[in-house]
């Protein structure tokens, strides 16, 4: 197992390279490049303009840039966000607790609802609980977010005020925000309210992506369940006369698993991403609302610094993935 | 998710820098100096003495990214700046008149702070309150302030605006209170100018207080000023400061917030001023960014916020029954207008999209009978009644009516007429063809007009627009481009700088001094190749307006300059190189806790008196 490991992270080393100069290269055949920058500075001057462009090395040939990036990854400096005004590296690492605490909450939320959920529909297919299921997922999946986050919003904490209406803290309660140093002193001193100030505020937000989540998810478990239990080991299993538990639970579900395996891979590295529209109508630091606004202002190091960290989630969780394959289905062995 | 383009609305440029707003004051201020028989522009700001304790919440819906007060010219970095963080020379209230803030007084002919040296040279004397400090105890003198002016002036800033600054020759410290401003002929380059400069007499000298700010020369004396905009005092957390508060912490970006305590010594020399002469009230205030405009009116609803600023007349329906606040809203210097481009449509036209019109003159162009029977067929009101809430006010003449004294009450009140439109296009030659629409020597009356694209304010403005002008004739159709597209420079191709559009249709967010006016119609302002900066995007060529706003410029008689933008505004309504339609209304959501807060449409953004904010409630 150890070695299979250690050929998949030297295989992933030459991958990264490559997924990092498709991401650089990528980036400069967008209109107007990293100097559009300046267009949201309406009064800057020539020379200034030029004295930024040399600072950020914008004056050097594409391949210098790159490799001048590539360095810049792989010290950790992650060079300097042009809007942000700060370490790439520092803005990121701001933003991602918040980001992870939401996207984990709500995928820890949605997939102990949907996986028993999509279960328990395809081994009572067409039962009350299957129709009731299929209806939620239908319902869920085709809610707009923008809608269904506003919605839960203006019912839960503007009419009936029980929840916060947005942020993951209540400043008025901590006197600072999230994650600086006045908050981590005060959050030290009383880690209760503190906790349950967050746990409050992220009721709300991870509600309305597990919602959409538990829609997807549940059909997608649902199907691959009933796919395994009409197999012929799932019926040589009940021919034996092994108990019913024993053939879903042993025989049936590993197998309806590995699919959904694979599913969580793929969906894993993108919690890091954030959900844009969510933490938008949540006014949550998150990820999503930054990429979106450093799409929007050519920040160029900070999308590359983003999409370079997904890149790696990416290639880590396909590697999590097929290492858990092992452990799920007993025919697979990388020994 | 709702992409902001707020900032784009208003040209940046000609919006005074972060938020200059100011009339001329020629008469005495702050009840120091005795009012004379001409016009006089007494501030009556008076706010309501406030208890001591407390926070405040305060709120925008679009991102703040650093709190560079000299070069950022986003909106959400200017409320919380210019106000909280740093103390300008003086401000402005909400009728526009000046408040004395760090100065004794404000400079006038009056006070003798501002004296005609001869035909070319002005001397404008800005006099400190004496003992003022930072919030680090270090005192504040007239050292610091110059030291403000030369980074303003310095190109390598990237200041969001040297207008009027670059009027300065010279500047002379007296003692430390004490710093004389030289006025004088500057050359080419100096400044930011484009073209030498011949006279140094600047009448509208005012609008620089609001963004002279109290920045110290001993934290960023060293620092070149080509590096402020990366500087940690700009971008994360500016360490003195010479306002009320304090930055306690700032998380920047969407979702920012920014977390303001008391300055100690902000009441160091001001005691007993009628202005700002106490320490601020509160012992905290937090300037929060919500995700977008919805949550932000949800937090407004639930009390999450105090005060919600940067909301528009069409906000005001989901305003409606606040339990804890009212929605309240304030008419200024940020209009909405028609620009009509006197040139030719040549430059390139946008990919030649607008092969109607491109490469040739638009159809008003020599045709000042054409332009007014356009403007009077608009039917200002119901746009105002209808797309406004009919809270805007509808404008007869260039200058809104805030802009007193300069505003000619006598104009009258515009209404539509279409008879007499119609009348006048018979009797220009525009004959009806058999498709309804007019020509004259086989030019049709038919136009593009073009404004920001995903605005559905401006999309149902320009419905209305073309169903006005049909009734003389006239066949329009619309091509609007992203914000950034339509308000770019010169240099970056920007559909008005470069020329390429035949109507445009855009808000203003004027500096208080009329001759705010001035550079978006004097022919030298005309935007080319050499000279890419220009201002006079619609390109008139007016001798009258050049010669007028020349000498309102360069008329320090408060009397006489009243004259003189009087007789602007009649020949601005007759030339009509601009329609102006309406005042835009700034909507504010207010809590009822939220002590002395003044809604206002000026640079100031509503946050210039944060020294006054108390919470009411507070013990």
């Amino acid at each position: 197992m150890l070695g299979f490991i250690g050929r998949r992270i030297l295989q992933a080393i030459p991958t990264l390279f490559l997924i990092s100069a498709l991401l650089f290269f990528g980036m400069q055949l967008v209109p107007g490049g990293p100097e559009q920058a300046f267009a949201f500075r309406a009064g800057m001057s020539e020379a200034a303009r030029q004295s930024v462009i040399h600072q950020w090395g914008l004056d050097q040939p594409l391949y210098i840039q790159y490799l001048k990036w590539l360095q810049s990854m792989l010290t950790g400096n992650w060079q300097f966000s042009f809007f942000m005004h700060r370490s790439v590296r520092e803005v990121i690492f701001q933003r991602l607790p918040a980001t992870l605490i939401l996207m984990i909450t709500a995928y820890l939320i949605a997939q102990a609802i949907a996986l028993p959920a999509g279960i328990v529909a395809a081994l009572r297919r067409y039962s009350f609980f299957d129709q009731a299921v299929t209806f939620f997922s239908y319902v869920g999946y085709s809610m707009p977010t923008f809608w269904l986050g506003l919605m839960l919003l203006l019912l839960f904490a503007v009419f009936v005020p029980i929840l916060p209406v947005g942020g993951i803290v209540n400043v008025r309660l901590s006197g600072a925000p999230f994650l600086t140093h006045d908050y981590n002193v005060w959050f030290l001193q009383n880690p209760i309210t503190g906790l349950i100030d967050i746990a409050s505020h992220i009721v709300l937000p991870a509600t309305t992506i597990a919602i959409v989540t538990i829609a997807g998810d549940s059909r997608f478990m649902r199907s691959s369940m009933l796919d395994a239990i009409h197999q012929d080991y799932v019926r040589t299993a009940r021919a034996k006369g092994l108990s019913e538990r024993v053939v879903v639970l042993k025989h049936a579900l590993r197998n309806a698993l590995l699919p959904v395996v694979t599913n969580i891979a793929i969906e894993l590295p993108l919690l890091f991403s954030g959900a844009v529209v969510t933490e938008a109508i949540y006014s949550w630091p998150g990820m999503g609302q930054l990429f979106f606004q450093a799409l929007e202002a050519f920040d160029y190091p900070l999308l590359l610094g983003i999409l370079s960290v997904s890149a790696i989630l990416i290639v880590l969780f396909n590697l999590f993935a097929d290492i858990a394959y092992a452990y799920i289905d007993p025919r697979i062995s990388y020994a | 998710m709702e992409v902001s383009n707020r900032r784009w609305w208003r040209r940046p440029s000609v919006a005074f820098a972060g938020g200059v707003i100011g009339s001329l004051l020629l008469a005495a201020c702050g009840g120091s100096s005795a009012t004379t028989s001409g016009p006089s522009i007494l501030s009556a700001y008076n706010p309501q003495k406030g208890t001591q304790g407390g926070q405040l919440v305060f709120s925008d819906w679009e991102s703040v990214d650093d709190l560079n007060v000299l070069s950022t010219s986003a909106a959400t970095t200017q409320e919380v700046a210019s106000g909280p963080i740093w103390a300008a020379l003086w401000v402005f209230d909400a009728q526009n008149k000046p408040i004395p803030d760090l100065v004794s007084d404000v400079p006038t002919t009056d006070n003798g702070m501002v004296k005609k040296v001869d035909s070319t040279h002005m001397d404008v004397t800005i006099k400190l309150k004496k003992g003022l400090k930072f919030s680090d105890g270090s005192p504040l003198t007239s050292a610091d302030i110059k030291f403000v002016t030369d980074a303003i002036c310095d190109p390598d800033t990237g200041a969001i605006s040297t207008l009027g600054y670059d009027h300065i020759a010279s500047q002379e410290i007296k003692d430390d209170q004490t710093l004389i401003w030289h006025f004088g002929p500057n050359k080419s380059g100096t400044c930011g100018l484009s073209a030498d400069l011949t006279s140094g007499i600047y009448a509208p000298y005012l609008i620089l207080g609001p963004t002279t700010v109290g920045i110290p020369k001993s934290v960023l004396g060293s620092v070149p000023h080509k590096n402020f905009a990366t500087n940690d005092y700009f971008t994360k957390k500016p360490t003195v400061t010479s306002g009320p508060y304090m930055v306690q912490d700032f998380t920047p970006g969407p979702a920012a917030i920014v977390t303001l305590v008391p300055n100690p010594n902000y009441a160091a020399g001001r005691s007993g001023g009628k202005f700002f002469g106490h320490a601020p009230y509160l012992n905290k205030l937090t300037y929060k960014i919500y995700g977008d405009k919805s949550s932000q009116v949800a937090g407004v609803k639930s009390g999450d916020t105090d005060l919600g600023l940067d909301m528009i007349a069409k906000d005001l329906p989901s305003l409606q029954g606040l339990s804890n606040g009212k929605a309240v809203y304030a008419n200024g210097l940020l209009d909405e207008f028609l620009n009509l481009n006197q040139g030719n449509n040549t430059t390139g036209c946008e990919g030649q999209g607008f092969a109607q019109t491109c490469g040739k003159p638009t159809p008003w162009k020599g045709d000042k009978i054409l332009r007014q029977a356009i403007a009077l067929a608009i039917d200002k009101d119901t746009m105002n009644s209808q797309l406004v809430g009919g809270i805007g006010k509808t404008m007869n003449g260039p200058i809104p009516s805030t802009l007193s004294p300069y505003f000619d009450t006598s104009i009258p009140k515009f209404s539509r007429d279409i008879a007499k439109a119609n009348s006048m296009l018979d009797s220009d030659g525009w004959v009806k063809g058999a498709d309804g629409t007019r020509s004259k020597n086989g030019t049709k009356l038919s136009w593009v007009i073009s404004t920001t694209s995903g605005n559905p304010q401006r999309a149902a403005e320009e419905e209305l627009l073309i169903s006005n002008w049909k009734d003389i004739g006239a066949t329009v159709k619309t091509s609007n481009f992203p914000a950034g597209k339509f308000f770019n420079g010169f240099k970056a191709g920007g559909i008005n700088a470069t020329g390429q559009f035949d109507m445009a249709l855009y808000a203003n967010n004027w500096s208080p001094d009329p001759d705010a006016w001035a550079v978006t119609a004097l022919s030298g302002q005309i935007p080319t190749a050499a000279s890419p900066t220009g201002q006079n995007w619609n390109r008139v060529n007016d001798p009258k307006l050049d010669q007028l706003l020349t000498a309102g410029e360069n008329e320090i008689d408060i009397t006489k300059r009243t004259g003189i933008y009087k007789d602007v505004q009649t020949e601005w309504r007759d030339f009509l190189p601009t329609i102006e339609l309406y005042e835009r209304p700034d909507v504010f959501a207010v809590s009822n806790t939220f002590g002395n807060f003044f809604p206002t449409v000026n640079t100031c953004l509503a946050v210039c008196n944060a020294d006054d904010w108390f919470h009411k409630g507070a013990s």
